[in-house]
């Protein structure tokens, strides 16, 4: 991720505020201010500084950012072990999810998947679990969705 | 009731059994924070606003106290042992703390970096104590129109003085305007930012995600990126008993630090963006000017570990004068605590100490009693803390982001918050990647619906008359110093290149 990338993510986000501040519907309450304007001020003020931000950028853009020895595949793993959570974890349960979730967490931060690291990742989930669910009383569902 | 009073009430509550126990597991539980890096004790507390609807508010406040100042001795630990400083306020301590320690003297910095932390946190209290019911006196004449320029102040000075880039902090601050106004308007009852009324969006985006997605997954996320997972090598604690670690000499360096560090925490960290990292900073350079062994500093100056050490627990008093007397967060973790003050239902603000005064003194009392029970922690316990140290980084913070997903999965088991938690850990990683602070988001966050409320209701008062804002005299002032903070960097920035 460079800073132009993200200074084009930023726009991004300015065309959806617009989009979602024209939205509002005005107020029928007498009220001078209403529920449109304090959003439209705030939206305008993100739009403005991401513009600065998106100019400064570019005209950085020539320098040519320098990136050291990153790893972008460690940023994938990571994300797919996000991802994999937030698509399981309502039908399998949290437990497993979190499980396989872990999996690619783990690995993002180099360590080497095998039955050892397996093991940890089942470990540390269910410690978090039985914490969470039994000790703390949270509600994180059932151990196993699909079986209860 | 005089302040000494209702503060003494403060302590036969705090020294209750059970509130005790709530205070002895917040500075534990801030110990560990402090010394680990990556988590934040705003994280912390954010991770356990669940629970502020099952436990009573003061048991809880307590516990929050507690994490908070515990963070601040924790972080000294790793600073000096491993030179990776568990906060950002103790940055200053890795300077010439773990050049003490790798010459053999860690039992000496890691002493006086407790015991600095101690008086200065007391020194701390004590103003607090004194200061607040002036502020509070002073406070309850702003109405609406005053308290709006006072948020709109340390909106600005949060996002103009964080940071490296003005641009930067004020798209982080509106951006976290912007996310705190999702949900449906209290006033008018309209839904704003929900994407055409998501059910999800209605109530509003939740304290606990934007935290633990921009600072867990955020920070977890850039490391990983980083690539530079490694267990870091741990110097040796002492071996001679805690009590004698500091000799006679020591202690004479140490103390006139101690007591500059505390003179400049709790007055710049009462102020908006003043937080702990200015402080800290001021008072390594203020005690290598003054210092008689200017030669030791960069090689490990005894001097240059007692006053940091004592300027950021004497801040944590600071931040949490404008939090308990005006209700304006001005560092996260302070925004996180005002967070769960709302869910409690209680309104912070000048109000706050008369109508909760039972609360806020007891509060007041456990952080005495906490820095008592910090003191005992830290010294003693050191080969503990050292173990925990030694566990391995990369199991560490993978079980970090499954205790943070948890966290966020049990407030109502949805997918959806968990995909809200990804984009805030996202928005974390970019920020983190390219120097952006968390911090105005976080503030911003919170501040959005209270600075439009008193927006609103100023206006009403003045029947639509927006001069309200400049005819007023404290108004105005506050106004006028935001405008300076905001557009000052521009021209300075605009001189310099003339020049």
């Amino acid at each position: 991720m460079k800073s132009t990338h993200f200074s084009i993510f930023l726009i991004f986000l300015c065309g959806l505020a617009i989009w979602q501040a024209t939205q509002i519907p005005t107020s029928g309450l007498r009220d001078s201010i209403g529920a449109k304007n304090f959003p439209f001020f705030i939206v305008s003020l993100f739009v403005i500084f991401s513009f600065i931000y998106f100019f400064q950028q570019l005209s950085f853009y020539k320098k040519k950012e320098i990136l050291k020895n990153q790893s972008t595949n460690n940023v994938i793993f990571f994300c797919l072990g996000c991802l994999i959570l937030i698509l399981v974890s309502n039908f399998v349960g949290f437990f497993i999810a979190s499980v396989l979730s872990s999996i690619f967490i783990a690995r993002s931060f180099g360590t080497v998947i095998n039955l050892s690291s397996l093991k940890n990742c089942f470990l540390i989930t269910l410690t978090v679990w039985l914490l969470f669910s039994v000790v703390l009383k949270l509600q994180l569902g059932p151990l196993v969705k699909f079986l209860s | 009731m005089s302040s000494l009073e209702s503060l003494l009430k403060g302590f036969t509550i705090a020294l209750d059994p059970i509130i005790l126990l709530f205070g002895f597991a917040g500075c534990l539980a801030g110990t560990l924070v402090g010394l680990l890096p990556g988590i934040a004790p705003a994280l912390t507390i954010a991770l356990l606003l669940p629970f502020t609807f099952t436990v009573p508010a003061t048991s809880m406040f307590v516990l929050f106290a507690g994490i908070y100042y515990g963070a601040m001795y924790g972080g000294s630990t790793s600073s000096i042992l491993i030179n990776t400083p568990g906060e950002s306020s103790t940055v200053v301590t890795a300077l010439e703390g773990n050049k003490m320690a790798k010459k053999g003297l860690a039992g000496k910095a890691l002493a006086t970096a407790a015991w600095g932390s101690f008086f200065a946190g007391t020194i701390g209290l004590i103003a607090l104590t004194l200061f607040a019911p002036l502020i509070v006196e002073f406070a309850l004449k702003f109405g609406p129109a005053e308290y709006f320029s006072f948020m709109v102040l340390s909106c600005v000075a949060v996002s103009a003085v964080l940071g490296n880039s003005t641009v930067k902090g004020m798209i982080s601050l509106s951006l976290g305007l912007i996310i705190g106004l999702i949900g449906i308007d209290i006033q008018s009852g309209q839904a704003r930012f929900t994407f055409g009324g998501k059910i999800e969006l209605l109530d509003g985006i939740e304290m606990v995600m934007a935290v633990v997605g921009l600072f867990a997954l955020g920070d977890s996320m850039h490391l990983a990126w980083e690539g530079r997972i490694k267990n870091q090598k741990i110097l040796k604690s002492p071996q001679t008993p805690w009590y004698k670690w500091m000799n006679k000499s020591d202690w004479k360096r140490s103390w006139k630090p101690w007591l500059r560090g505390s003179f400049f925490g709790f007055p710049i960290g009462a102020l908006p963006a003043g937080g702990a990292e200015v402080p800290t900073l001021l008072s390594y350079y203020t005690e290598k000017k003054l210092s008689k062994n200017k030669n030791e500093f960069g090689k490990g100056a005894i001097e240059g570990v007692a006053g940091p050490e004592a300027a950021n627990n004497s801040a944590v008093a600071g931040v949490l004068m404008p939090l308990l007397t005006l209700g304006i967060p001005t560092s996260a973790t302070a925004a996180v605590l005002l967070s769960a003050f709302q869910s409690y239902g209680i309104v912070p603000g000048p109000s706050l100490l008369t109508q909760q005064g039972g609360l806020v003194w007891t509060l007041i009392a456990s952080l005495y009693i906490g820095n008592v029970i910090l003191l005992v922690l830290n010294l003693p316990l050191i080969k503990i803390w050292i173990k925990i140290l030694q566990l391995p980084a990369n199991w560490l913070y993978t079980g970090i982001i499954v205790i943070c997903t948890a966290s966020v999965y049990s407030v109502s088991r949805s997918s959806f918050d968990l995909l809200i938690l990804f984009i805030f850990g996202f928005i974390g990683f970019c920020f983190k990647r390219l120097n952006f602070s968390p911090t105005p988001l976080i503030i911003g966050l919170i501040i959005g619906p209270l600075a439009e409320q008193s927006l609103r209701q100023a206006m009403i008062i003045s029947m639509g008359d927006w001069s309200t804002f400049v005819t007023r005299p404290i108004s105005a002032s506050i106004l006028f110093l935001s405008f300076i903070l905001l557009f000052l960097p521009f021209v300075w920035k605009f001189r310099k290149k003339i020049i």
